[in-house]
């Protein structure tokens, strides 16, 4: 009687931790995964401990594996909370077809690049270029990507449009000022964009100056406000973005030093290679 | 007899089940496809070592192995735990403002 239960115990508590591992080969996204890998596993382990209690029953054995049992229930849900809260601060990207994000403004998620293997091979796409945007920031890395637009330009035949933005969104935020300092910040938000709008006109003087010497057509559009929506909008199907690796659209004027990739990567916006080598520019595909 | 024959036909199908599971999430852990998939199918492969600890004690039938299943849900615990503070302080970069 006993070796039966034993062996019923044992089949279910093994089939429950098949049905868990199963769970985590096969769900879709890791918040799944994680509840299946949870779950199912203390359930199957507990049942299966209890089998093996059947199995070799002695009062010893049984408050062992009563301790096992308990241990577990106790710390498995502590780990399985402790890894799902981990994962979405950290950003692990939701199944695409969850409706409802309750934890969305309660949690700051942060960006979580995503492995070469998961990202799609935009490089393949590289021949329905119809346009090359790149972006006019001044500072280091603007060469490469002057040279690199140029390029891809020629190459594929595309028209070329440099798209200069101050960013005034970063450039108008400065600080906290004292009492009757507010004054003092507009004078220093002035400062602050009149110097970009200086330093752009440089960025796009040669730009220009390049692009005649490469004799290419080009066309200059010219931005002020919030850099990654006014790039956001210009990211259309055929479209393709070039950055400087080490400029972003503050001019260098900003108080801290921004990168530009960072600033890509936090508003979902990915880059084809992530290539980190000196001062090669970011290019994106739509 | 028959009893004995039900029973360790119960133990073999046992272990084949648990290994599936296994590598079930051996595959998992290879595929990835980033560290917090991995850190979780490393969190069942633990909960699998205590079920193949409990299998041991029935395959060898040495009552010592229930104690080392003890060990590897701790151990497995402590992991997990320490993976998860990895993953969630490692992902916030210290600038502030977006």
């Amino acid at each position: 009687m006993m070796a039966l239960l034993s062996a019923l115990f044992l089949v279910a508590g093994a089939g429950l931790c098949l049905i868990a591992a199963v769970g985590v080969l096969r769900l879709p996204d890791y918040f799944m995964r994680m509840h299946a890998a949870t779950k199912a596993g203390v359930a199957g382990c507990g049942l299966l401990l209890i089998g093996v209690a059947f199995a070799e029953p002695s009062p010893g054995m049984w408050i062992k594996v009563a301790i096992a049992i308990v241990f577990l229930l106790l710390t498995q849900p502590i780990a399985g909370h402790l890894l799902a809260r981990a994962g979405y601060v950290a950003g692990v990207p939701l199944w695409g077809g969850t409706s409802d994000d309750q934890l969305k403004g309660e949690l700051r998620r942060g960006d979580f690049d995503q492995p070469a293997t998961a990202r799609p091979r935009r490089t393949k796409m590289q021949k329905g270029i119809d346009q090359v945007v790149l972006g006019l920031a001044s500072g280091r890395g603007l060469e490469t990507a002057i040279a690199e637009a140029l390029e891809l330009a020629r190459t594929h035949k595309a028209d070329l449009v440099g798209l200069a933005i101050v960013d005034t969104k970063t450039l108008h935020n400065v600080g906290p000022v004292p009492l009757g300092g507010n004054h003092y910040a507009a004078q220093l938000r002035n400062t602050l964009t009149t110097k970009a709008r200086h330093r752009m006109a440089e960025a796009v003087q040669s730009f220009e100056q390049a692009a005649r010497a490469a004799n290419i057509r080009f066309a200059v559009s010219v931005e002020e406000g919030d850099p990654v929506a006014i790039l956001r909008a210009q990211l259309d199907r055929g479209v393709t973005l070039v950055l400087p690796r080490h400029a972003w659209f503050d001019h260098g004027l900003a108080e801290k030093q921004i990168d530009p990739a960072a600033r890509l990567a936090r508003h979902r916006i990915t880059p084809a290679e992530a290539s980190d080598k000196g001062d090669a520019p970011i290019v994106v595909f739509s | 007899m028959i009893v004995q024959a039900l029973y360790h036909g119960g133990v073999f199908v046992a272990l084949m089940l648990l290994l599936a599971a296994l590598v079930c999430a051996g595959v998992r852990i290879v595929r990835g496809p980033s560290g917090p998939d991995r850190v979780v199918a490393l969190d069942i492969l633990s909960l699998l070592g205590v079920a193949a600890a409990g299998m041991a004690v029935i395959v060898s039938g040495s009552t010592a192995f229930i104690d080392i299943a003890l060990g590897v849900a701790l151990v497995g615990f402590l992991a997990s735990v320490a993976f998860a503070g990895f993953i969630e302080r490692g992902s916030i970069d210290e600038e502030e403002e977006g």
